[in-house]
């Protein structure tokens, strides 16, 4: 699911366009992107559970327990919250430009914006979607860099004109060997940093509908830069590629859920 | 000795910018208590600027001038004050009656300053002398509403009333026509002969003078003729 | 030296003096007066509004003096800061033991827990709501209503597709050419004869394609107490129901301050026209010659949809037939758009008779209040980060401060109940964080710090491995029931909290009652004394404090009338310098003679002194009993409170001013004061006069 991105396409293809010390050119940077992109995508539908963790300063923890739906192919994206119970049966809805959110609680529908957070979590609906990098962001180079023990190659993002996301400008941290993006930070139009998350966990998945590998990240650090003590935490438990029944994504089915 | 004032070798000098200009130059007199003295001369003879110098209301330049045995060079400005208040009385060419105040309150003036008479007393001072000046129908006047010889009446009232040892007139008789004039240095004779207050008053009238027990002419700030005769008294008439 | 021989003389050459310049003396003491009657009347009324404003406040929900954390970042401001952010506070953690420890205090009456905040509340589109409405209908199989909903709705459809028709063409983007294509089809007949083939097919569709093109939803910023609503009640004299009732006691609910009711919650057409209502009946404004209100009369005309989008088919023929019976408005050919914004384009002439009908014959097919009394409202907190939590809670009634019902600022502030509040803000209950706790111990998260994120993830042995996986699948559904959170909301809506559970928990900040106000700073002091000592973690200040910038506010006037006041009096002081300057010029020779007479230098500087004095003292009597008498006077008459935030200033429609006799004194003082001030320099010029100068003749 998230965003990182895998390359299902040969090791040795990444090696002869990923050299330790080069700059990227442009269209290296967004095969890369692309390929990113690619590997977290699944032909068919997908199904993850999820676990969120949020901490604040001075409030109680929240976490969630939470599945999410894709059907990618539309665009079509569902979460759906399974505990605590005072969540339980609240979802979202993206279709089309239009992110619903049902609160059972309540019994209503309302609109929500790309810069919703996800449950009250410091967790976006693009974190749980599928990855879109290359479409939406224009990328420039940035260096070569070690992260802990890594080699990485840091590439920086402009959102395209016209393309609603959550954050205009990001910065990539792509791991040299495997492509994999291991930090990324995200900043306000401002030039404000917002968020710093880290993917320390990759994990790739057979999928028959793809033929090819799905890649997702069973761990998801997001650090609140604005308010600094408070972060989240999501863990990708286990990730389902079979197909999914075709009326799921629609309010109909998930507000039956908790009716 | 009897002498209510005497001036040693007095000059005094007045600062007009960088020049010195020289009033009294030197002048040695005695004044004998009881004496009715004429200071006469030319106007810048240098005669108010001597009479300031009796009146302590100026210091000598240069020399001695004593009143009432006192130095006025070693007194302060307010013991100068004090020995005005207490030892002297002053008549003006302009008779300077305090304009706001009626006859009475403007004779009162000075009681009222020293401070230590009781209203009666005042009240009994006042009216008595008032009526020895003639004005005992004006008493509740103000100075505007009195003829300029009626005004001078009560500025000898308001000098007089304190009891003074000396009283001093700077051309009282200059601004008053001369029958008035004359009244008026005839009610001053008159007061001298009652009481035992040195007079001394300067003027540039030869007609005033004749009043005088003895005239002290002035000239560029120098006693003229001092040992002139002085011009015999005239009879007073009451 | 000066005696009572002085006195009697300086009295009398200063009164004639000043009888001798009637005029000089007159203007003189025009300024003495206007200066003194500031002082007099400026100070009292400034008391009286202090004393009233001081009850708006206290007796509305300060009370006398509140308290907060003393670890806050902000300073409490009970009416909000400078920002529209809200102030960081900090949290009373254990309310129950800091009230017993502040009861314990002998001055203490009453303590009530509190939590201020801001939240956001959707008015969401007519559309949204209707489709809601339809889709409600679809599920229950509500047919008569999914008929009633899908006429309705189609009716907006077709108001839209005008819209969408009547805008330039220079604007047409890809995206415009596909809504168009949606509209028509939504607009189209097959689309609404096929609607109850897959009727929730059409919704999705109407949901997100159509919908978005109307968004005239709006957000609400709702400023609210948490508190203990039963203490509340019983606490604040100036709390009364307007309209429902008051939360019951220990059930969780909201009340709307009736003036937010009136003003936000209500329709928008609505609100215009009770605006210009008010401005016509109470203001004497004319719409003829008003700019805003012509302004308010625009808008309700451009904005007939609000009016249009609500009724549907019926209820627009029922409204179409009374305009044209009752107003003459409209003819059959018209369209209903037209007439509706002809009908709302009024005048002077016909403003009270529509106005009459809006109310008799549309506001009843209207929603007039967004959230009607007995409905739900979902508030939506927004925790410090931004994040956000959805609450559904009752709306039992609105509220006022009695006598302060006009006044915007004390009209600021809605109330809810404790435990609610406490849910927003994101203060779990006993029961929800335990369950959190067990969910996190099922995943055992390692908390990993920010700074050292890099090397923590990263630097490892076993760092970032690349690892396959192969599930089978899950059923998510194993074991949940999603049922659980409506049931457990329901239950709480349903609970009856006892005092002792509201009191039990999290507060931001409290409101303390003393049995004897006039000890306030003094008790203020003490509770901070007893938080030292024991160690209570909190802070008191003085409800003037709390209040923010609405309690530096006469602190603010009282300064720029003290500017005022200073500023007269310089203007005084000079003119009687100069005169006295003047005067003193003039009587040089008076003075001259007087020193040579025997008069010291301190008898004329008393002379001068006594001659200000006099007409200050004088003319400041005058000034300080006409003063007197204009506050007494105003204290019987009153003086209306001519725009809404007087109200709250004076606590009421009408100010009663009081008179305190220290302004007399402190009048008394500064006329002193302002008298030797202006004596000096003319003082300094006459006492070097010398007796010389009386020798001197005037050329």
């Amino acid at each position: 699911m998230i965003r990182l991105a895998q390359f299902f396409t040969a090791f040795s293809v990444l090696l002869s366009w990923i050299g330790p010390g080069f700059a990227l050119s442009e269209v290296e940077m967004q095969q890369m992107l692309r390929t990113v992109d690619d590997r977290q995508r699944n032909g068919g539908d997908y199904k993850a559970l999820c676990y969120i963790e949020t901490k604040e300063k001075g409030k109680s923890d929240v976490v969630y327990d939470a599945v999410v739906y894709r059907r990618d192919i539309d665009d079509k994206l569902m979460i759906l919250f399974l505990r605590p119970k005072t969540e339980q049966g609240k979802g979202y809805l993206r279709i089309d430009k239009n992110l619903w959110m049902y609160d059972p609680t309540v019994g209503k529908w309302e609109r929500r914006t790309e810069r919703e957070r996800i449950g009250g979590t410091d967790s976006r609906r693009a974190d749980f979607d599928e990855s879109r990098l290359a479409e939406e962001y224009t990328p420039t180079y940035g260096g070569a860099e070690k992260l802990g023990k890594f080699g990485v190659h840091k590439i920086m993002l402009t959102a395209k004109d016209g393309v609603d996301v959550a954050f205009p400008v990001v910065h990539l941290w792509l791991d040299q060997t495997s492509g994999n993006v291991l930090k990324r930070q995200e900043f306000a139009l401002s030039g404000r940093l917002m968020r710093t998350a880290y993917y320390p966990k990759w994990t790739k998945l057979f999928s028959e509908s793809k033929n090819a590998e799905v890649w997702y990240p069973q761990e998801i650090r997001i650090y609140d830069e604005v308010e600094k003590n408070n972060s989240t935490v999501v863990l990708i438990r286990e990730v389902d590629l079979r197909s999914l029944d075709a009326n799921m994504f629609t309010k109909a089915w998930l507000e039956s859920k908790s009716r | 000795m009897n002498a209510i004032v005497t001036l040693n070798e007095v000059v005094k000098e007045y600062r007009l910018g960088s020049v010195v200009v020289p009033a009294v130059r030197g002048v040695t007199l005695a004044i004998d208590t009881g004496e009715f003295l004429s200071i006469a001369g030319p106007s810048g003879s240098g005669k108010t600027t001597l009479l300031n110098l009796i009146g302590c209301v100026d210091t000598a330049t240069r020399g001695t001038v004593t009143v009432d045995g006192q130095n006025t060079a070693t007194l302060s400005e307010r013991a100068l004050t004090d020995l005005r208040l207490h030892k002297l009385g002053f008549i003006f060419q302009s008779f300077n009656l305090i304009g706001v105040l009626n006859v009475f309150q403007n004779v009162e003036f000075p009681l009222l300053l020293l401070g230590n008479v009781s209203k009666v007393e005042r009240t009994r001072r006042v009216e008595k002398i008032i009526e020895q000046v003639g004005l005992s129908e004006h008493i509740r006047h103000r100075p505007n509403e009195l003829s300029g010889g009626q005004r001078q009446r009560v500025a000898i009232a308001r000098a007089l009333v304190t009891n003074p040892r000396i009283v001093l007139a700077d051309e009282p008789t200059a601004n008053l026509d001369s029958v008035t004039g004359d009244k008026i240095i005839q009610l001053m004779k008159h007061m001298n002969d009652n009481q035992d207050t040195t007079f001394i008053f300067s003027t540039h009238d030869p007609k005033v003078t004749r009043y005088a027990d003895r005239v002290i002419r002035l000239k560029d700030g120098q006693i003229d003729d001092e040992n002139g005769v002085p011009a015999k008294p005239l009879a007073v008439s009451a | 030296m000066f005696s009572v021989f002085f006195a009697e003389i300086l009295i009398k050459i200063a009164i004639r003096n000043l009888f001798s310049a009637k005029l000089k003396s007159l203007i003189l003491g025009s300024f003495v007066f206007a200066g003194t009657i500031l002082v007099v009347v400026g100070n009292s009324l400034l008391d009286s509004i202090d004393d009233s404003m001081s009850r708006s406040i206290v007796d509305s929900f300060s009370g006398h003096i509140q308290v907060y954390s003393d670890s806050a970042k902000d300073e409490l401001s009970l009416f909000g800061g400078m920002i529209m952010g809200r102030e960081d506070i900090g949290k009373i953690d254990d309310f129950a033991g800091i009230r017993n420890e502040l009861l314990k205090i002998d001055n203490v009456l009453s303590v009530i827990p509190m939590g201020i905040d801001t939240a956001l509340v959707q008015k969401a589109n007519t559309i949204d709501v209707e489709l809601a409405e339809l889709r409600d209908a679809v599920r229950t199989n509500n047919k008569p209503k999914i008929q009633a909903k899908s006429r309705h709705i189609r009716r907006i459809v077709g108001l839209l597709e005008g819209e969408l028709k009547n805008l330039d063409n220079v604007a047409r983007t890809k995206d415009r050419q596909e809504d168009e294509e949606h509209i028509r089809r939504a607009a189209s007949a097959v689309f609404w004869s096929d609607f109850s083939q897959d009727p929730l097919a059409a919704l999705e569709f109407l949901e997100n394609k159509i919908a978005p093109l109307s968004l005239e939803s709006q957000d609400i910023f709702l400023r609210y107490i948490g508190t203990n609503i039963e203490a509340f009640k019983a606490t604040f004299p100036l709390f009364e129901v307007v309209k429902g009732n008051a939360v019951p006691n220990g059930r969780r609910g909201f009340m709307f301050n009736d003036f937010i009711y009136e003003t936000q919650i209500k329709h928008k057409v609505a609100v215009r026209i009770d605006t210009i209502k008010k401005a016509r009946d109470e203001e004497n404004r004319m719409l003829a010659t008003d700019e805003e209100l012509q302004q308010l009369v625009r808008q309700n005309v451009a904005q007939f949809k609000e009016v249009a989008f609500q009724l549907d088919d019926e209820e627009t023929a029922m409204v179409r037939q009374h305009l044209k019976d009752k107003l003459n408005l409209g003819t059959d050919e018209q369209e209903f758009s037209i007439i509706l914004q002809q009908f709302l384009e009024m005048n002077d002439d016909n403003f009270s008779i529509r106005e009459r009908f809006f109310y008799e014959y549309i506001t009843p097919h209207l929603a007039l209040y967004a959230i009607p009394i007995g409905g739900t409202l979902t508030i939506t907190g927004l925790t410090r980060a931004g994040y956000v939590r959805n609450v559904n809670v009752p709306v039992y009634g609105t509220f006022q401060f009695k006598s302060l019902e006009k006044s915007a600022l004390s009209g600021g502030q809605n109330l809810m109940d404790m435990m609610t509040f406490r849910d927003l803000y994101g203060f779990g209950t006993a029961d929800r964080v335990e369950e959190n706790a067990e969910i996190k111990k099922e995943f055992g998260v390692v908390e990993v710090a920010r700074e050292n994120a890099d090397e923590a993830l990263f630097g490892g042995e076993d760092a970032a491995i690349v690892s396959d996986s192969a599930t089978t699948g899950f059923d998510e559904f194993k074991n949940v029931d999603l049922q659980g959170a409506q049931r457990y909301t329901q239950a709480l809506l349903e609970r009856i909290y006892t005092s002792d559970e509201i009191n039990t928990g999290v507060a931001l900040n409290a409101a303390i009652m003393l049995k004897d106000p006039t000890r306030l700073d003094e008790t203020v002091a003490v509770i901070n004394r007893v938080s030292q000592e024991k160690n209570l973690g909190i802070q008191a200040v003085t409800w003037r404090a709390a209040s923010g910038l609405v309690g530096q506010f006469i602190t603010l006037v009282r300064a720029v009338l003290y500017v005022a006041i200073f500023i007269i009096f310089v203007v005084a002081l000079v003119i009687i310098n100069n005169s006295m300057v003047m005067a003193t010029l003039e009587r040089v020779r008076e003075i001259g003679t007087m020193r040579a007479i025997g008069a010291q230098r301190g008898f004329v500087l008393w002379m001068l002194l006594v001659e200000t004095a006099a007409i200050s003292l004088f003319f400041g009597g005058v000034g300080a009993m006409a003063g007197s008498g204009l506050v007494l006077t105003l204290g019987q008459v009153g003086i209306p409170a001519g725009a809404d935030i007087l109200v709250f200033l004076f606590s009421g429609p009408r100010l009663y001013p009081f008179l305190a006799p220290i302004h007399l004194v402190i009048a008394f003082f500064v006329l002193l004061g302002v008298s030797v001030a202006s004596t000096f320099y003319p003082a300094l010029i006459a006492m070097r006069v010398t007796p010389l100068q009386a020798m001197q003749e005037e050329e």
